[in-house]
């Protein structure tokens, strides 16, 4: 049974809306180990993060955007002249907006002077029963979600914001791996009645801030990204061999141990059933290829400064994502590309990066969103 | 028949007209292309076929439908017209030395309360929140993000 009331989508966007801004995590390569954490720590029963981007050129929206930038400076710098035709200091001078202008055309050359690609990060939220009962009053909740480690993505001008939605079809957005593309609308409201853009215009080197795996001392106090009960499964209770490039194996462990201890309080996931889609989901240029890591290397040690600068070259001309799938206290990662050989050159340039790891086939409704339409078998 | 200028004054009309330009002056298309959410449970219902999906939801969720609040702010929207209109026709009859503008200004200007309570309403639950101020650093937060503007209406 689905429960509206308990399920919220998000986006994250810039919060003031200042296109040209480039939010970055700090300190960096932690932003996915964090995000992780923070999903472990507020254990909702299921949460769906989606990292959607593309490369795109918006070098002549950015361009115009200066030049209005630079008129509005001239403007608010040139004297007003007064009743009796003396010159006077127009009140523009001492607005915020003017103080910014220089910062905001610098953003935007450092943009225009490297590849720009679009980030779409959007998701999915269900709160636990017993919280919806007892932390919410009523059917609607208005509250954002708070998600600090999104809320610490910033940098001069602007930064990162979660804004919730109850309307069910960014479900379809979410399965149909949509992110909006066209934000030129947005440049041409930005000096008048400012909107936010729901994606983001970044330079290809900062891609690497948000799309990673989680690297870094962070990943010993992850205790969703344990191999899950599939993999268990899948090799017939042998040795899972997990971790590459950390030289463990399953049995050594300490987070495998404690998993055992505590493997009778953990949901079986297999004997919830699954829901698959009845007819294939079309994406809007065709199918969406998708891959599950079955296996999440345990990086205890930060990339070296010229493995994570080669993370600029992630976003490619087809649509890729990078998503994080958190249920019932377990974490999976996905990637996925509107193109099936664009997919499998995603996954060799991360493995390139990461090391060696598997990856197996998801469907595009993962398995997973089970748990928001489990039959009524509670009640 | 009624003379347009007795509808003007007898009715708020004209007057949300007025409130709706000067408030969404930035957007004006904003009454053609709403910004606001639906999640009934109907459209759930929608959205889980379109995914091919079958699952059983609840009878009662939540529901952003506003027409008993429509009808029942259009309700309070004319009794607070008509009251008006009645109390102006009789204050004014018994005050027959104000000039005759003055008159007219004065029961043009108490249909602002109705067709600001009116407005209000179709502000908060039709068109959604009013556009940014232009040239401000800081935008109001929590506030609906634009996601919505882009939902596609093809399934």
């Amino acid at each position: 049974m689905i429960d509206p009331s308990h399920t919220l989508f998000l986006n994250v966007a810039l919060k003031n809306g200042h296109i040209m801004s480039r939010p970055r995590y700090e300190p960096e390569q932690e932003f996915i180990g964090n995000l992780i954490h923070e999903l472990e720590q507020k254990d909702p029963d299921f949460a769906w993060i989606q990292f959607i981007f593309q490369q795109v050129d918006y070098s002549r929206q950015l361009m115009m955007l200066k030049n209005e930038l630079l008129s509005y400076k001239r403007f608010a710098e040139t004297p007003d002249v007064n009743e009796k035709d003396e010159p006077r200091r127009r009140k523009e001078l001492d607005s915020e907006w003017y103080r910014t202008v220089e910062l905001r055309c610098r953003k935007i050359d450092e943009l225009m002077s490297s590849h720009q690609v679009l980030l779409g990060i959007q998701g999915m939220w269900v709160e636990k029963g017993e919280e919806a009962i007892h932390g919410i009053s009523g059917p609607l909740r208005s509250a954002p979600i708070e998600l600090g480690t999104f809320q610490s993505c910033r940098d001069e001008l602007d930064s990162l914001a979660v804004f919730t939605y109850r309307n069910p079809r960014v479900l379809l957005e979410l399965v149909r791996r949509r992110f909006v593309t066209d934000i030129s609308w947005y440049f041409r409201k930005y000096s008048v009645s400012r909107m936010v853009p729901p994606s983001l215009i970044l330079a290809a080197e900062d891609l690497g801030n948000y799309v990673q795996l989680p690297v870094g001392n962070i990943t010993q106090h992850l205790s969703s990204l344990l191999p899950s009960e599939f993999d268990e499964e899948e090799h017939n209770g042998e040795f899972t061999t997990f971790g590459v490039g950390s030289g463990l194996q399953y049995g050594d462990n300490p987070y495998a141990i404690r998993r055992k201890e505590d493997q009778s309080s953990m949901p079986d996931l297999l004997s919830l059933p699954v829901v698959e889609p009845l007819a294939e989901i079309k994406t809007s240029k065709g199918n969406f290829y998708l891959s599950r890591m079955k296996t999440i290397p345990q990086i205890h040690q930060k990339l070296d400064a010229e493995a994570f600068s080669r993370l600029k070259h992630l976003p490619s001309p087809y649509t890729r994502s990078f998503e994080l799938l958190y249920n019932k206290g377990r974490t999976s990662l996905l990637i996925g590309s509107a193109d099936d050989r664009d997919l499998e050159a995603y996954k060799r340039f991360l493995v390139s990066i990461y090391g060696g790891f598997e990856f197996v086939e998801e469907s595009v409704i993962p398995s997973c969103m089970r748990i928001v339409s489990r039959p009524e078998q509670s009640s | 028949m009624l003379e347009p200028i007795l509808i003007v004054m007898y009715s708020p009309i004209l007057q949300f007209f007025i409130i709706y330009l000067a408030a969404y002056r930035q957007e004006l298309s904003r009454f053609l292309m709403p910004f606001h959410e639906h999640a009934s449970t109907n459209e759930w219902r929608k959205v889980l076929k379109a995914l091919g999906v079958e699952a059983i939801l609840p009878e009662k969720g939540p529901e952003y439908g506003c027409n008993k609040r429509l009808i029942l702010t259009f309700g309070i929207t004319v009794i607070l017209s008509v009251t008006i209109a009645l109390t102006m026709v009789f204050v004014l009859q018994k005050t027959l030395q104000l000039p005759p503008l003055f008159r007219v200004a004065l029961s043009i200007l108490s249909q602002f309360i109705p067709a600001t309570y009116c407005f209000a309403f179709i502000s908060r639950w039709y068109l959604g929140p009013l556009p940014n101020p232009p040239k401000r650093m800081f935008l109001r937060y929590p506030r609906l993000g634009s996601r919505i503007r882009h939902l596609m209406e093809d399934d």
